[in-house]
């Protein structure tokens, strides 16, 4: 067991180095750099920028030196600092932006996990006990909508309805008078009411694809001879039912915990840019199109952290969960 | 040395504001949370706080009443536009409030003292002194004197690691400015020749954070960051560390004139709002003598989905917004907002834009390829370019009718309109587009009947359009079915701005779109009306040349001759004289057409809480006309139901 966490920290290693450097081309590639980003929105509001000002400017931010050097000063003070440089667009430190921001996405992460697995857990089950039936073809039904539906749209809809009929809470984690307020049980509820709109948004596509996981996995398991034995043995149906199969169906629900975190961090983004949320993926866009790029950087930089230790995670669980697994 | 009084009549009127002022000086009154900090003994007395002689501002309509939050919106962190034309308009001098039944002699609204009290400007317009307020004080108390303005010039305009590059408003016959201190309330601006178009440039608002001017930094604060007061500050991240410090939007540290100051900056908190809040040592009174502002507080969200914007206005959730606050009253939301009004609780007001036109084509005349080249720089292939577009019915499809079918010209309240101007090659007519490009000797044509050029080569060229306006794609592709029934081959390219800016930058572009805007614009940045930079779409490398920029190419002797005129323009002070030499350069924009114009918008609106009061019903919109900072936010305030 330590020797294969010891291997595979050595691979994260190897895997998060290799990922900085294609990071850092990536962001790159695009046209332009920051500065000419700023002219060109600066441009859009009739303003237009001395070439000798602009040419400053690049000198000032470093956007002159080759590539290599540009990398290297970046990485080296992220190792050996914890500096994840400045923003240009903000001009603040990366990390003061990365943290203020990363609070809220996992709280919002964490919701949405719950929201999906109370939904698709008990339909994953339903469904595949009363396959076929009317139940069975209707939950399935809604769950493929909500899959189908794009989140953005879904959102839009979503905040016209609350908007429409409702008057309020359009967009945002708070309303206005709680946006800067100290932490309070009104607040909360506040924050709360906030957060319906997004979850649904983000955990309906997320259900179908667990319900249908699950229940193809129950399916397996529930015509297999162990199942047969115990009801022979006369265990109650559910307790039968949770203590084996559905344990076992659970595979999935464990290895995609993993990619949760990065999902919900970049995956979000368009639904977080359209109910304008504080969180970190419109943070993460509004970089890449002002080619903010230590921002950028090292924002991909900890989604790719997040990724690798999510995954080395989720094989952990998943060997404490299957006894089948083996790691040698 | 001898001095002549500034001839603007405008500045005698504030004059007599001030002397009756003086009068009312023993009797301030001020803010009720303020009052509360003075009792308790944390503020000085109002008195104490104003200046000798403050500016009084009257209001639009009556005195107003204290208190309230301001609730705005910016699109982006990097939209410093939006705070600065709306908190932070306080410039040594600003423009004048202006109304559609102002009197307007000059190009761009007449401009008064703002935070200097008074200014003296010699004959031929190369020496100004600027008189100070006495006991003038910045937002912590501090005074604010000719050293503040001695600091910028000797250690930070003139630091060279700083600012490396001079703005272009304080360099006259390539000699720098130079500032000499009179005594602690006087300072005079020494240029290498006339600087005639000065106070105009410094009324105009400050868009970028760094602006470099001369009331911006207050030394007592700065100086402890800088390497000539402090040995320490001395580091090698130095020049951005007191850029940063002395960024007025995002340190809320930094002292400043403002009617109201940074308490939480951009990025701070959660990133999702500015605020600001009363500056307790603000310089003005209303005509009661009440120190101004009347807002306790400005609270700016700042919002980067225009969907979300929109939605939130029409809910009430902003009490002032039009396309240049907030970005999005355009023609499409109109409904949206109108259907709106009680539910959201604001009402509209007209907005009378600077935009000479929402869309104009130029084709680039310094194409690289001299085929292309010598067809895009005849005259006759853009008339007859420009008579094929269907005007009336772009405008009817895809601005919903609110527009008017012009050329690229001055709005008709310039005095830089001219009628013949706007109306030439618009009448559409594809007969006669055929004859002209006949004419040329375009006679050949391919099997599918595009005209082949004169090294046979199909006449087909590509048009960059910037993703950022949907309208310019959607005419674009209207554009292109008439061009094809005139034998030219039109394909679309859209991209993002940087990377059409890119293109254009390096001359590898043969065609571009873009809007043009006019008024105050045009007189600061008349890239529209003759190459005057490399973002001239229809001439980049000559812009260059203008500039002084990378790819520079001599220009024709028409666009010589125009930078000629405009070179005697800034070298002027007197308004007329400069007029008239507008008036000549206009002239040859018109005979030159540079570029096809689509179509120039009719007046825009925007919505504002129907509670705020001392708000114009009019306002004019730029962006070097200060919108709406020239209203006087600080004298808004809402009226009880």
């Amino acid at each position: 067991m330590a020797a294969f966490i010891t291997r595979r920290f050595f691979y994260m290693l190897v895997t998060v180095a290799a990922i900085s450097v294609m990071t850092f081309i990536i962001i790159q590639l695009p046209p332009g750099d920051y500065v000419t980003a700023m002219v060109a929105q600066l441009n859009l509001q009739g303003t237009t920028v001395d070439p000798a000002e602009m040419a400053a400017l690049r000198a000032r931010y470093g956007l002159d030196d080759p590539l290599h050097v540009q990398y290297w000063k970046w990485i080296s003070n992220i190792v050996f600092a914890g500096d994840f440089g400045y923003s240009l667009e903000w001009r603040r430190p990366v990390a003061d932006l990365l943290w203020n921001r990363l609070g809220l996405t996992f709280l919002l992460a964490l919701v949405t996990l719950l929201f999906i697995w109370a939904i698709s857990l008990p339909i994953g089950i339903y469904t595949a006990v009363r396959k076929n039936t009317v139940g069975d073809y209707l939950a399935t039904l809604i769950g493929v909508l909500g899959l189908a539906i794009p989140n953005f749209l879904f959102a839009l809809v979503l905040m016209y309805i609350s908007f429409r009929y409702f008057g309020t809470g359009i967009g945002g984690l708070y309303s206005p008078e709680y946006e800067n307020a100290a932490w309070s049980w009104g607040k909360l509820i506040n924050l709360g009411q906030h957060l319906i709109i997004p979850t649904i948004v983000l955990g309906t596509s997320g259900t179908a694809a667990l319900i249908r996981i699950l229940r193809a996995n129950l399916l397996d398991e529930l015509s297999k001879p162990y199942v047969t034995t115990a009801r022979a043995y006369g265990l109650s149906e559910n307790r039968l039912l949770l203590k084996y199969p559905v344990r076992i169906a659970l595979n999935p629900f464990i290895s995609t915990v993993g990619w949760v975190l990065p999902t919900l961090v970049s995956g979000a983004t368009i639904t977080a840019v359209v109910l304008n949320l504080p969180m970190t993926g419109p943070l993460l866009l509004q970089a890449l199109i002002s080619q903010d790029m230590y921002l950028a950087g090292s924002f991909i930089l900890m989604l790719s952290v997040l990724t690798v230790i999510g995954t080395l995670l989720s094989d952990l669980l998943l060997a404490w969960l299957d006894p089948r697994i083996r790691y040698t | 040395m001898h001095f002549t009084r500034s001839v603007l009549p405008v500045l005698t009127l504030t004059a007599l504001l001030m002397s009756s002022a003086a009068a009312l000086a023993q009797d301030y009154g001020e803010a009720p949370m303020l009052a509360e900090r003075v009792a308790s003994g944390d503020l000085p007395p109002v008195e104490e706080r104003l200046p000798a002689n403050p500016m009084v501002v009257t209001p639009f309509e009556n005195v107003g009443q204290y208190g309230g939050t301001w609730r705005m919106v910016m699109n982006a962190p990097s939209d410093i536009g939006t705070l600065a034309r709306t908190i932070g308009y306080e410039n040594l001098v600003r423009s004048i409030t202006w109304q559609p039944d102002t009197d307007q002699e000059d190009i761009v609204p007449d401009v008064i003292m703002n935070v200097a009290e008074d200014v003296e400007i010699n004959d031929d317009g190369s020496e100004y002194v600027f008189h100070l307020r006495e006991g003038h004080k910045w937002s912590d108390g501090e005074p604010f004197t000719a050293d503040d303005v001695m600091f910028w010039y000797e250690n930070v305009y003139s630091n060279t690691s700083l600012f490396p590059a001079k703005p272009t408003w304080s360099v006259r016959n390539d000699t720098p400015l130079v500032v000499e201190k009179v005594d602690d309330t006087t300072v005079k601006f020494i240029f290498g020749g006339p600087n005639g178009l000065l106070l105009q440039y410094m009324a105009t608002p400050a868009n970028d954070a760094e602006q470099n001017q001369p009331f911006a930094y207050p030394k007592h604060y700065l100086s402890q960051f800088h390497p000539d007061f402090n040995k320490d500050a001395a580091g090698s991240t130095w020049v951005q560390d007191f850029h940063a410090k002395a960024d007025m939007w995002r340190n809320p540290e930094m002292p400043r004139l403002h009617p109201w100051i940074i308490t939480q900056g951009i990025g701070q908190g959660s990133g999702a709002q500015v605020i600001a809040e009363r500056n307790p040592y603000y310089f003005k009174v209303d005509t009661e003598g009440n120190q101004l502002p009347y807002f306790d507080r400005v609270t700016v969200d700042i919002i980067t989905d225009p969907q979300v914007t929109t939605l939130k206005a029409a809910n009430g959730d902003f009490d002032m917004l039009d396309s240049y606050v907030g970005f999005v009253a355009t023609p499409e939301n109109r409904g949206t907002f109108f259907d709106n009004q009680e539910k959201g609780r604001y009402e509209f007001y007209e907005v009378l834009p600077n935009r000479a036109n929402l869309m104009i084509i130029s084709l680039n005349m310094t194409h690289k390829d001299p085929v292309i080249r010598e067809l895009f720089t005849n005259k006759t292939f853009r008339e007859a370019l420009s008579v094929a577009v269907n005007r009336e019915e772009v405008i009817e499809l895809v601005w919903l009718g609110q527009g008017l079918p012009y050329q690229t010209v001055e709005r008709p309240e310039s005095p830089l309109f001219d009628e013949e101007m706007a109306t030439q090659f618009t009448d559409f007519d594809i007969v006669k587009a055929n004859e002209l490009l006949d004419g040329m000797g375009l006679t050949e044509k391919d099997g599918n009947g595009i005209r082949l050029m004169s090294d046979g080569r199909p006449l087909q060229f590509t048009i960059d359009i910037s993703v950022i306006r949907q309208p310019w794609i959607d005419s674009a592709e209207l554009i292109k079915g008439y061009w094809r029934q005139i034998g030219v081959d039109l394909l679309i390219n859209t991209s993002d701005t940087t990377a059409l800016n890119q293109r254009v930058e390096s001359n590898d572009h043969d065609a571009a779109v873009w809007s043009a805007s006019g008024g105050a614009d045009s007189l600061f940045d008349p890239k529209y009306y003759f190459p005057s930079s490399w973002a001239a779409f229809y001439a980049t490398t000559w812009g260059q040349w203008f500039t002084n920029d990378q790819n520079p190419e001599e220009p024709s002797d028409a666009a010589k001759r125009q930078m000629e005129l405009y070179q005697q323009v800034f070298a002027t002070i007197d308004a007329p004289t400069r007029l008239s030499l507008m008036q000549e350069l206009m002239a040859i924009a018109k005979d030159e057409f540079y570029t096809i114009g689509v179509m120039q918008p009719i007046s825009d609106y925007g919505i504002v809480n129907r509670l705020m009061a001392n708000f114009p019903g009019v306002l004019l919109a730029s962006s070097e006309y200060a919108h709406p900072g020239a209203a006087n936010p600080e004298q808004f305030y809402y009226a009880s139901e």
